[in-house]
């Protein structure tokens, strides 16, 4: 799905989901399968089961995992605010990081890491046991934040 | 690759009421004038529906306007409720715009199954007219949607 200028909003699909707009906020709710989301100027906001590649230039970046399955994740903001909610089950290593930007994290195994300027910092470590997954957060300018807690698969 | 010219898939059309935004839309437009001013003050739309085969796989690429898809698990095929939009210098403009909009379907089975488009004019800023499309559509929710 490719919009240049415009919402875009996709609810309850089970396959994998791509949707990219130029100008605009994407909205992927109750999805099942991977998600790739982009926008040049928007807001993303996802809630998903399955794996996650979304980014956004200018505009914040919001990404639910309602599944059990540890997927992998990638967050892309060069402006924005990006946050990670991540289910209790969940497991793989976290590797967030902020040029500009406040740092927040609610789990144990996982901790936040200002530079020494105060500027940005990184949130790093693991969740859970072995897995391959991996949670990737970037923002240029921004506040990260990675949260544990269950949410429910969105319906609208 | 199949092409199919969009009247074979147009299931109903329907023509909305022009909407004129006259003087209001003019000063929005920063202008007292609706001539001259360079804006897009008038505006006209025009509903249909459109249908595909749930294949495995549905890609929409549109230009201008809100895109909204709903997995439907009552859905057999693809359902797609599309809203014209011209904007024009002048109502006449307007009207022209929302029928220089085409839709284009393309059906690759087994490849990247059905591929929606839409397709307006370039540079018709200039030519005081300005097109987006508004989707609505409904779908089973196993196909994938790119």
């Amino acid at each position: 799905m490719s919009d240049d200028v415009g919402n875009v909003t996709i609810v309850g699909f089970e396959n994998a989901v791509s949707a990219r707009t130029d100008v605009g906020d994407l909205r992927l709710a109750g999805i099942s399968g991977p998600v790739t989301a982009s926008s040049d100027v928007g807001d993303v906001h996802i809630n998903t089961a399955g794996a996650v590649d979304a980014s956004s230039d200018v505009g914040n970046v919001h990404i639910e995992l309602f599944g059990a399955a540890p997927v992998p994740v990638k967050a892309v903001s060069n402006v924005g605010n990006v946050h990670v909610v991540l289910p209790p089950s969940w497991a793989g290593t976290v590797d967030a990081r902020t040029d500009v930007g406040s740092l927040s994290a609610s789990a144990p195994g996982i901790a936040t890491r200002p530079d020494r300027n105060g500027s940005g910092g990184a949130i790093a470590g693991r969740l859970g046991d072995n897995s391959a997954a991996t949670l990737t957060a970037r923002a240029d300018v921004g506040n990260l934040s990675v949260d544990v807690r269950q949410v429910a698969r969105a319906a609208d | 690759m199949n092409h199919r010219p969009p009247s074979v898939i147009r299931e109903s059309a329907q023509r909305l009421g022009p909407v004129t935004a006259g003087l209001y839309g003019a000063i929005l437009a920063g202008c007292a004038s609706t001539s001259g001013c360079g804006g897009t003050p008038f505006e006209s739309r025009r509903a249909e529906v459109l249908t595909a085969p749930a294949e495995t796989a549905f890609t929409l690429e549109n230009t201008v306007g809100d895109v909204r898809v709903v997995a439907d698990p009552s859905a057999t095929s693809v359902r797609m409720e599309v809203i014209r939009i011209g904007k024009g210098s002048t109502q006449q403009k307007a009207a022209e715009a929302v029928e220089e909009l085409r839709f284009e379907l393309i059906d690759t089975p087994g490849n990247e199954g059905v591929v929606v488009k839409t397709v307006q004019p370039k540079s018709t800023w200039a030519a005081g007219k300005q097109h987006a499309a508004e989707w609505v559509i409904t779908a089973p929710p196993a196909p994938a949607s790119s």
